[in-house]
């Protein structure tokens, strides 16, 4: 019979086989019994777990980062749209009436780094939104 | 029954529900393993969301090139690996061939021993190993993979495998035949 150390006894226990008792020493009789009781436990998990409604809190979540996934790409179609009208109609205008135009930039003038520094601050929030709010704990 | 082809291919079309499903199916297998490799209790909950919404975002590259059992458990592994280095607060960087002499810091098991609270004594000296050990212990044991699916989901060699599990049992066994008489076990 193979001699029985810590690694020949692991072997056993991993195929489930138990080497006969009357054939071991004292101390590999210990050695046995301490590892079959360590591998019964290693198979038990923890005494705590996830809530139960575990499941229903990760869908709901994934459900609610989709729809305002969804909520972002349509404001951000409806943004590129409006931007596009304006720059059409800008282009359109600039084609047939110079003093229209002229009247426009008087008006915009005075104002244009107001305007771009809003522009600027609009989407700094919207990346700020994106990248640095964390979800809650335990949202949903 | 749970049929993984099927629950894929239904959440890759949008359905929530079978999303919810493939949880219910797997939360156990994730929890054993951020359980055991991250100590925080309060995070776990907040982790093994984590873990599920990455495997949401990243099921369309799934190819079922392996179970999916296994291919969650390697992405359940790689988020509390990123957890432990964000926080650096564990022995993750303990070489496991300096552990032979590992000195575990359980004040009173006779207490344990007295409460018949085995699993619990168990467990408190499983989270004292250094996290390859635990790690491995966790997979093979609780979750039940091989050693070639540990090799697929860690990334590491089989031969270190085998040794990790070998050691960490010997570890534990030294321990707790010096805690406890084996009469009282």
């Amino acid at each position: 019979m193979k001699e029985l150390n810590d690694e020949n006894i692991q072997k056993l226990l991993e195929q489930g086989r138990l080497p006969k008792v009357d054939e071991t020493t004292a101390d590999q009789k210990e050695d046995l019994k301490v590892y079959q009781f360590l591998f019964n436990k290693l198979k038990q998990g923890p005494e705590v777990n996830l809530p139960k409604n575990f499941a229903a809190k990760v869908a709901a979540n994934l459900a609610t980062k989709k729809q305002s996934s969804d909520a972002r790409q349509f404001y951000l179609l409806i943004t590129f749209v409006l931007i596009s009208f304006a720059a059409i109609a800008w282009y359109v205008v600039h084609q047939f009436s110079h003093e229209v135009v002229g009247r426009v930039n008087v008006i915009i003038s005075p104002y244009k780094w107001i305007l771009l520094f809003v522009g600027v601050i609009l989407l700094a929030i919207q990346w700020a939104d994106q990248k640095l709010v964390r979800t809650p704990r335990g949202m949903a | 029954m749970f049929n993984e082809r099927e629950v894929v291919s239904e959440i890759l079309k949008g359905n929530i529900k079978a999303f919810e499903q493939l949880v219910k199916q797997y939360e156990r297998l994730v929890f054993y393993v951020i359980n055991r490799m991250v100590t925080q209790a309060e995070d776990m909950e907040d982790i093994c969301q984590e873990v599920f919404i990455k495997a949401h975002k990243s099921l369309p590259g799934f190819k079922f090139d392996s179970k999916l059992s296994t291919w969650i458990a390697r992405i359940t592994y790689l988020t509390a690996i990123n957890h432990l280095k964000r926080y650096k607060n564990d022995k993750l960087n303990d070489q496991p061939d300096h552990l032979d002499h590992l000195h575990f810091t359980n004040d009173n098991p006779e207490q344990l021993l007295t409460q018949k609270d085995t699993s619990a004594y168990v467990n408190s000296l499983i989270v004292q190993l250094p996290v390859q050990y635990r790690t491995v212990l966790t997979l093979y044991h609780l979750n039940e993979f091989t050693c070639k699916e540990i090799e697929d989901i860690t990334g590491m060699p089989e031969g270190t495998i085998k040794s990790n599990l070998y050691r960490a049992r010997k570890l534990l066994k030294e321990k707790i035949q010096t805690d406890l008489k084996s009469e009282s076990i």
